[in-house]
């Protein structure tokens, strides 16, 4: 398939995925591209299971973009200066709201590490278990072990059962 | 895991997936990446062209090499005869004729290690450094046989006892430490400290 279909195709939910997991919207973007790059470059031996190796190079390039991110967060708060400048919320009681929810997930997922990030989000995208396992370098049975011990832990620090409770 | 679990597991996983919905930013007009793609492919094609030339380079410097050029002979005849239909014959042994042979190569340090195999009836060994950016090494002048063999580090020279051929190697300045050995001695070191060196061994001294 040429490679500007497979972007067509799979670019939102890359993105989707990478924002996520990054909590970085502007990261997400350039690792999206990055990926695409990767696939023009060197692209996999399998092409039945293309979206799969997409996820996998996008999760690698994010970890290392991330370090890359906090470096520069780091150079930054000495030099605010050189800090982006953004767009003002359009609605500042609504953005607040959503950026303290963004935040708390947010920092749910990082608490989480990569491994267990990266396995529960790749499962929201649809993903099999034996898929998933292939991404990160597990086995299959592990996988479901991997989810339910995330979940638990978001549950806890995002208030996920509190439905049940009442 | 009971039935209680996996509905808890579930419902853990809906909500999960609502809120995630619900903070996901609105994903931006992303371009495909074709500039930089195309510009990957260029990059590309020139290190394959690189690799190319290396090899053709690296190709025609072997084929200087006895053992290569014998090789490549071989194989080139034994291709033809499978072309042919022709019977698949033994190889015959390699011809080792004697007389002149050069190859020319680069050295990779600035430590060379020259090794000849063994000791032999008569010939010298002449080691120089010169002003040349390149190494060359020949075999020459006494009846015999040899092989001149280019390695990373050095050179080997595969010698008959029974031979006098003498050899010259001449080396670049920057190679400053020469260690010469021939057969089972113990390896001789000169040091270079530009062109101009010139060493000579007489390979039956050394015996």
């Amino acid at each position: 398939m040429p490679l500007a279909e497979l972007f067509a195709q799979h670019h939102v939910e890359l993105y989707r995925y990478v924002s996520r997991f990054t909590g970085d919207p502007d990261l997400a973007e350039d690792v999206v591209q990055d990926v695409f790059v990767r696939l023009a470059e060197r692209p996999p031996a399998d092409q039945a299971h293309v979206r799969g190796w997409l996820f996998r190079v996008a999760t690698t390039i994010a970890i290392d973009a991330m370090r890359g991110a906090r470096r520069r967060l780091t150079l930054l708060r000495d030099r605010p200066e050189r800090q982006p400048m953004g767009d003002p919320p359009p609605d500042p009681v609504t953005a607040l709201e959503r950026d303290e929810t963004r935040r708390r997930v947010r920092e749910a997922l990082v608490a989480l590490g990569a491994k267990e990030r990266a396995v529960l989000l790749m499962r929201e995208e649809g993903f099999a278990h034996r898929e998933i396992a292939e991404a990160v370098g597990t086995t299959t049975g592990s996988v479901g072990t991997m989810i339910a011990r995330a979940l638990d832990k978001l549950a806890r620090q995002l208030n996920l059962d509190a439905e049940d409770q009442r | 895991m009971s039935q209680d679990e996996s509905d808890l597991l579930s419902r853990r996983a809906q909500r999960l997936s609502a809120l995630l919905r619900e903070v996901d930013p609105p994903v931006p007009p992303i371009v495909f990446p074709a500039e930089r793609i195309a510009r990957a492919a260029r990059r590309r094609s020139i290190v394959r062209w690189r690799v190319a030339a290396a090899i053709a380079l690296l190709a025609l410097g072997a084929v200087g090499v006895r053992p290569v050029r014998a090789w490549i002979f071989q194989a080139a005849h034994v291709l033809w005869s499978a072309a042919a239909g022709a019977p698949r014959a033994t190889p015959a042994p390699v011809a080792r004729a004697a007389g002149a042979s050069t190859v020319t190569f680069s050295p990779a340090s600035a430590t060379f290690v020259l090794r000849v195999a063994r000791a032999q009836v008569g010939g010298t060994l002449t080691v120089e450094t010169t002003s040349s950016a390149s190494a060359s090494a020949s075999a020459g002048g006494g009846q015999g046989s040899a092989e001149l063999v280019v390695l990373p580090d050095g050179l080997r020279i595969v010698n008959d006892s029974a031979s006098a051929v003498s050899y010259v190697v001449r080396l670049p300045a920057t190679v400053a430490r020469i260690e010469v050995g021939v057969g089972a001695a113990a390896p001789q070191v000169f040091r270079s400290t530009g062109s101009g060196g010139r060493w000579v061994l007489d390979l039956r001294a050394v015996r």
